[in-house]
């Protein structure tokens, strides 16, 4: 058997390898930058939260009971949460500047749970809230991510009537240990509809009757 | 990270590597080599064996006669491999004259291969040329392709190979997948890492087979068979990418199949006996080629499959959201600008999507190379829309298959009866 020369310029396969390898880089830092783009915007958002939420304790300490700044800074809360997922998979959970924006949101969804509990009493409104914690342990994402769908198809529904607030079961902050002790969670999903009827959310229509 | 990610991570990187190897020796070889030209210097033997190909064997002989090719320097031998039509009858009629360049010869049935064997005993040309029975050649590509024999290494050139008149969405589908072969098997010509010499029309040197047998008659292959011996003992095949052969590609998804399944069946077992050619000792063709096309096709099977398990799993979750919320579709159509701005986000930040965008951008370097080489100028976009879309799928089927018919070691039918 004959054998022709094979060799091929190793310079060759050296130069594929670097090609191949900065193709990838880039790759990954086109889709990292437009992540940190998402981050950064919902960095400023947070901040846009936070100043609805000051000026609604402004409106609700002079008595002054106009809807439209309610709906506006819930609005904004929904659309940051969802942005929150898509950094959160893009990301990791366990990312820093993840978990820091979580905890910032959570704080601005508890304040404005709270001056939605006021703005009922001074008012004479209804808003009816929901309290959902949700997991993204792997054994229970599926039947969380069912529950948020429901959740989201119900805020979609009423618009006007329901406030909806999501917290990490899993994030470690003192204010969702606390929430978690004030109302007895132990497992997710949990919902809780008005700070009373805890509901095991098989049908949208569980929730619909116990709303306002 | 997902055992999904992660797979595709690893199949786009090897893609890359491989592309950005084919693409380095394709400049280089046309930066080193005259890129080709046309001889009529040896004398060559058209070989058609054909069985039952009443319809096609005409127009073929046509084809083969209209080769712009010296006449003294041509034969044309059909073998008729024992039809139950009209094929011997057909063919005889082009026998016109005592000095007619066209032979005609009928034997008992026993194969493709034993066809070509039979044809190669007959001839008389130093480069021998298999046509199949329903394919059609550009009057140049003869000429182009005997320009590559003068180098006394090369036993094979391939030419590049086109679909006729492609109408359904297989056949449309098809055509592009003919293209990129047209890129990919001149990309491997360049690193002598041919191993597939396409049966609709290639040529050999006679030598070849004088030296080293005829083609093995019990390979449902037996092309394929021939290109990986070729490699075996050392010799080159080369690829004249402006010789054009067209060949009419199964309309229906049996035929296809049918045919496929013997493609990659015929593959596996040839790869599993010439299985030495895997070898950094072989040069590109064992160290890059052979595993990466290996590579590729089990992790595009794994990928595959587990996407399809995947997708399932998602439908069937969404059902179930979508039951617990009554849902009608009248609703569903809410779309504002934020769910844009999301969607932006979300596909633009999955490097997935920016791998399948890369891919797309050398798919159309392949499509522009290979349609500049075959002179090719009407409109692909349906035909491209129609690949990108149904391919992998197609592609992935007919692999699993062919992978249960060889594991099994079930009989795989050859051709049409």
């Amino acid at each position: 058997m004959k054998e022709i020369n094979r060799k091929h310029p190793i310079k060759h396969y050296l130069m594929a390898f670097i090609a191949s390898t900065i193709i990838f880089i880039l790759i990954s830092l086109i889709s990292y930058s437009i992540s940190y783009l998402n981050y950064r915007d919902i960095s400023s958002r947070n901040n846009v939260i936070n100043d609805y939420i000051n000026d609604l304790s402004g409106y609700i300490s002079e008595l002054n009971c106009s809807n439209q700044l309610l709906f506006d800074s819930s609005e904004r809360l929904d659309e940051v949460g969802f942005k929150m997922s898509i950094l959160e998979n893009r990301f990791g959970k366990d990312d820093v500047r993840v978990i820091s924006q979580k905890k910032l949101y959570t704080q601005l969804e508890l304040n404005h749970f709270n001056i939605v509990r006021e703005f009922n009493n001074k008012c004479n409104t209804s808003f009816n809230t929901i309290i959902f914690f949700y997991s993204n342990k792997k054994e229970v994402k599926d039947e969380n991510e069912r529950v948020g769908f429901v959740l989201s198809t119900l805020k979609n529904k009423w618009p006007e009537d329901v406030m909806i607030y999501s917290f990490d079961y899993n994030l470690d902050s003192y204010l969702i240990y606390d929430l978690k002790s004030k109302y007895k969670v132990i497992d997710t999903p949990f919902v809780l509809v008005n700070e009373r009827d805890k509901v095991e959310v098989k049908n949208i229509k569980d929730i619909e009757r116990l709303i306002k | 990270m997902e055992f999904y990610h992660v797979l595709i991570y690893i199949l786009a990187y090897i893609g890359f590597f491989a592309i950005a190897y084919y693409v380095i020796s394709l400049f280089t070889y046309y930066k080193n080599k005259e890129i080709d030209g046309e001889s009529t210097d040896k004398k060559v033997s058209i070989l058609i064996p054909a069985y039952n190909e009443e319809e096609g064997i005409a127009r073929t002989i046509e084809s083969a006669l209209s080769l712009d090719y010296p006449r003294d320097k041509l034969e044309i031998i059909v073998v008729d491999d024992g039809s139950h039509d009209d094929t011997y009858k057909i063919a005889k009629t082009f026998i016109s004259s005592k000095n007619s360049i066209v032979k005609v010869f009928t034997k008992k049935n026993n194969g493709k291969a034993s066809a070509l064997n039979f044809g190669i005993e007959k001839s008389k040309g130093e480069i021998i040329v298999s046509m199949d029975a329903d394919s059609f050649v550009n009057p140049d590509a003869l000429k182009k392709m005997v320009y590559f024999f003068k180098n006394k290494e090369v036993m094979s050139v391939s030419p590049s190979m086109g679909v006729y008149k492609p109408k359904n969405i297989l056949e449309r589908i098809q055509h592009i997948e003919y293209y990129m072969g047209v890129f990919l098997r001149k990309s491997f010509a360049t690193v002598n890492a041919i191993h597939i010499t396409p049966g609709a029309f290639s040529a050999y040197r006679k030598e070849f087979f004088l030296k080293h047998g005829g083609y093995d008659e019990k390979n449902i292959t037996e092309d394929l068979e021939v290109a990986l011996r070729i490699q075996r003992y050392g010799y080159i095949i080369e690829n004249a990418p402006k010789a054009v052969a067209y060949t009419i590609v199964p309309k229906t998804f049996r035929p296809l199949m049918i045919q496929r399944r013997r493609w990659y069946v015929g593959l596996i077992n040839n790869l599993w006996e010439y299985k030495d050619l895997i070898s950094p000792k072989k040069g590109p063709l064992g160290l890059v080629v052979l595993p990466v096309a290996i590579i590729t096709v089990i992790l595009s099977l794994i990928l595959t499959v587990y996407s399809i398990i995947r997708s399932l799993i998602q439908v069937r979750n969404e059902l179930i959201s979508l039951s617990a919320i009554n849902f009608r579709f009248n609703d569903a159509f809410e779309i504002n600008q934020f769910v844009f701005s999301q969607f932006f986000y979300q596909l633009f930040s999955s490097p997935i999507f920016l791998i399948s965008f890369i891919f797309a951008i050398i798919m159309a370097f392949y499509l522009r190379f290979s349609r500049h080489q075959m002179r090719y100028s009407e409109n692909i976009r349906l035909n491209l829309f129609l690949f990108l879309f149904f391919y992998s799928f197609l592609f992935s089927f007919w692999w699993i298959i062919s992978f249960l018919y060889a594991i099994l070691n079930k009989k795989v039918i050859w051709r049409k009866e």
